[in-house]
């Protein structure tokens, strides 16, 4: 009898060790599918617009077109007029803002504030599948819709965010909500997703990001950043290469 | 007058080029044009000091009213940009110091950048034109470029004056980027052009970019036609999401600026002279700095800079003894037009900075959808104990108008840098876009 239990606990051990790999694998691809609807692909150009609401009055708006290509993105500010002519190059981590009539591009920061509670890492494109470790919290609604809760813990100094609740719909693998914490573990901002854009990618039609509220959970300012005129088209190299920024 | 009358012929050349291209392309053109108006009054208190004693030398106004019209043009194709920057401006300066009741003024059309760079392939592109060729992480100075010594970003509404470039620029892969670039002409068509050198020569330089995840940086060696080479690049690094480290540095092989030269039989007690042109001896200039991003947006910067370049103790003493030397014979009725000859030597002798050693501490608040955006920087010289104190804002009054305020005050004895001339400087204007 015993030597049965013997037998069986390398294949019990092997069962355990498979399923565990699939958890990981599935988690990987799942973060890998909201990424892609919030922007992660081979070549999109998309309009934003902000709006930033401060004690639920309205402030300034900003109007964008964003060119992204996997982990770079270009923004080229549209609206409001003063600001025509400016633009903001993220190339992965490094980032860049430029003004008419200073040619020189000044570094800025993921963390430094693009306009209200986002920050220009909101604004670059979404990568929590390689910027991020996930497990596995549990199951959860959100506005009706059954999501995983996975909680991202940064695998990189780089990203805006050092932790991360993420809340993804079961059936369609979208982002819904996410909350965001600083190392201390203390709860700083809140995001939440609607999808009512559609794109094709690979000849299949997927859903899209339209929106995204970001709300400052320690001051009470809240940004809208609504996004149209989505174009999946090949975004040539040469297009995030500071070189040839002609400005 | 001839410059001028090259200005338009480019404008014009460029107009057609436009018009030939809209109306034969068959493919998408991104056409932007927008303009900018900006006007400003400015006041300023001047230094009495051997660089310009009594206001005898540079003739400086304490006003000025200045208005400019900035139109913006780039037309974007899938193979080609053209951008166009021609500047139309106006000033009238009143109250010159020490003769109150003088005035001038000027107005002025030139074009300030310019260029058309084209692809060939979507890794190989090629330019030409006039432009601001700007790099680097750096606020003080950018070392590592050896065509712009100004940056831009002690006077931020006023635009650094272009130069004629021919650019070869292949991408061999996406985070490597290798450009030629060669500064064919001064380029400088402004009435009052602070680049027109009648020494100007070609100026070359391999610029090779490399670009990781949270870093990048170049490499670039240069030489000037007749002159030595100089090796220069930087690095940035993003350390953590509210962290840059970054470092700018240029090692000059020899260098055409001038520095003093006590001779007791001279007149003047001595003169200025290329002492390192035509040596091959290695002067290292470089910056390094951080900047850190507070729970609130602002930036804290810090920059030490080490000018290899500039004057140490005994040349800056030099230095100052031949400038109080010039002063005393500004009228003299012979050495008169010797003295101005060493004045304008000392108020430009060719170094990025006069001394070795510098320190700047910088903070901005500068969110895109904010209407208040500031910046407050001080830069100290260490050598001699001189200050100044730089402090921006702009206040986005609504879509269209911009106010701006740019003031500036120097501390120090007349004998420092930062206290050369101008104590204090103020710039009040609005900026409207269109």
């Amino acid at each position: 009898m015993l030597y049965k239990k013997i037998l069986m606990l390398p294949a019990l051990m092997a069962l355990f060790f498979t399923q565990v790999h699939a958890v990981e694998v599935d988690l990987k691809a799942l973060l890998k599918s909201a990424d892609r609807s919030r922007g992660n692909l081979q070549g999109l150009v998309w309009s934003v617009e902000t709006l930033t609401l401060e004690q639920g009055k309205a402030g300034q708006t900003l109007k964008f077109r964003l060119f992204t290509k996997n982990a770079n993105s270009l923004i080229r500010f549209t609206s409001p007029s003063r600001m025509r002519g400016q633009m903001m190059l993220m190339r992965d981590r490094n980032m860049w803002f430029i003004r008419p009539g200073l040619r020189k591009p000044v570094a800025i920061s993921p963390r430094q504030r693009l306009t209200g509670a986002a920050s220009n890492g909101d604004i670059a494109s979404t990568n929590y599948a390689g910027d991020y470790d996930a497990i596995l919290l549990g199951e959860e609604s959100v506005e009706g819709k059954l999501c995983h809760i996975l909680e991202l813990t940064a695998n990189n100094k780089g990203v805006t965010y050092d932790k991360i609740k993420y809340w993804i719909s079961k059936s369609e693998g979208l982002g819904q909500r996410a909350d965001y914490y600083t190392v201390s573990g203390k709860l700083f901002k809140k995001a939440s997703f609607e999808y009512n854009n559609s794109i094709g990618v690979d000849k299949n039609k997927i859903s899209f990001i339209s929106k995204m509220v970001i709300t400052d959970t320690l001051s009470d300012v809240k940004t809208i950043l609504s996004f149209s005129d989505i174009v999946v088209q090949d975004v040539a190299d040469s297009k995030f290469n500071l070189n040839l920024l002609v400005r | 007058m001839m410059q001028k009358r090259q200005c338009f012929a480019v404008i014009c050349a460029c107009a057609v080029v436009i018009q030939g291209v809209l109306s034969i392309s068959v493919e998408a053109v991104e056409v932007d044009v927008h303009a900018r108006q900006l006007s400003y009054l400015s006041w300023q208190q001047t230094e009495s000091s051997s660089q310009n004693p009594d206001n005898d030398f540079l003739g400086l106004y304490r006003y000025q009213a200045h208005a400019e019209l900035r139109p913006d043009i780039s037309l974007v194709g899938n193979r080609y940009q053209l951008m166009l920057k021609p500047r139309f401006s106006y000033d009238y300066w009143w109250h010159k110091v020490g003769v109150p009741e003088d005035n001038e003024s000027k107005d002025d059309a030139y074009l300030n950048e310019g260029l058309l760079q084209i692809g060939f392939t979507p890794t190989f592109f090629t330019s030409y034109g006039r432009e601001n060729l700007q790099w680097g992480p750096t606020s003080l100075r950018t070392p590592s470029n050896p065509f712009f010594s100004d940056n831009g970003q002690d006077k931020p509404k006023k635009e650094v004056e272009g130069k004629d470039f021919l650019k070869f620029i292949y991408l061999p892969s996406d985070w490597f980027t290798v450009g030629v670039i060669g500064n064919l002409e001064q380029g400088g068509m402004r009435a009052d052009s602070s680049v027109a050198d009648p020494e100007f020569k070609r100026k070359y330089a391999l610029k090779l970019d490399m670009l990781g995840v949270n870093y990048n940086a170049s490499l670039l060696l240069s030489r000037r036609e007749g002159g030595n080479e100089t090796w220069g690049g930087f690095v940035q690094v993003t350390v953590s999401d509210a962290l840059l480290a970054y470092f700018d540095a240029a090692v000059n092989r020899g260098n055409t600026a001038l520095y003093p030269r006590l001779d007791p039989g001279h007149p003047l007690g001595g003169d200025f002279v290329r002492r390192y042109d035509s040596t091959t001896e290695e002067r290292f200039i470089g910056i390094v700095g951080a900047s850190y991003t507070l729970e609130n947006s602002a930036t804290v910067s810090l920059e030490y800079l080490y000018n290899g370049t500039g004057y140490n103790d005994t040349e800056a003493e030099a230095y100052y003894t031949l400038r109080q030397n010039a002063a005393d014979n500004i009228h003299h009725p012979i050495f008169g037009g010797l003295a101005h000859s060493h004045l304008a030597e000392t108020l430009n002798p060719g170094l990025i900075l006069l001394r070795r050693n510098y320190l700047l501490l910088q903070y901005t608040f500068n969110e895109m959808g904010n209407n208040l955006s500031y910046t407050f920087r001080l830069t100290t010289n260490l050598d001699d104990d001189s200050d100044k104190v730089t402090l921006i804002t702009e206040y986005a009054y609504n879509d269209y108008l911009q106010i701006f305020a740019v003031g500036d005050m120097s501390q120090g004895r007349s004998d420092t840098e930062f206290s050369s001339f101008l104590s204090s400087n103020l710039m009040i204007g609005f900026e409207y876009t269109f």
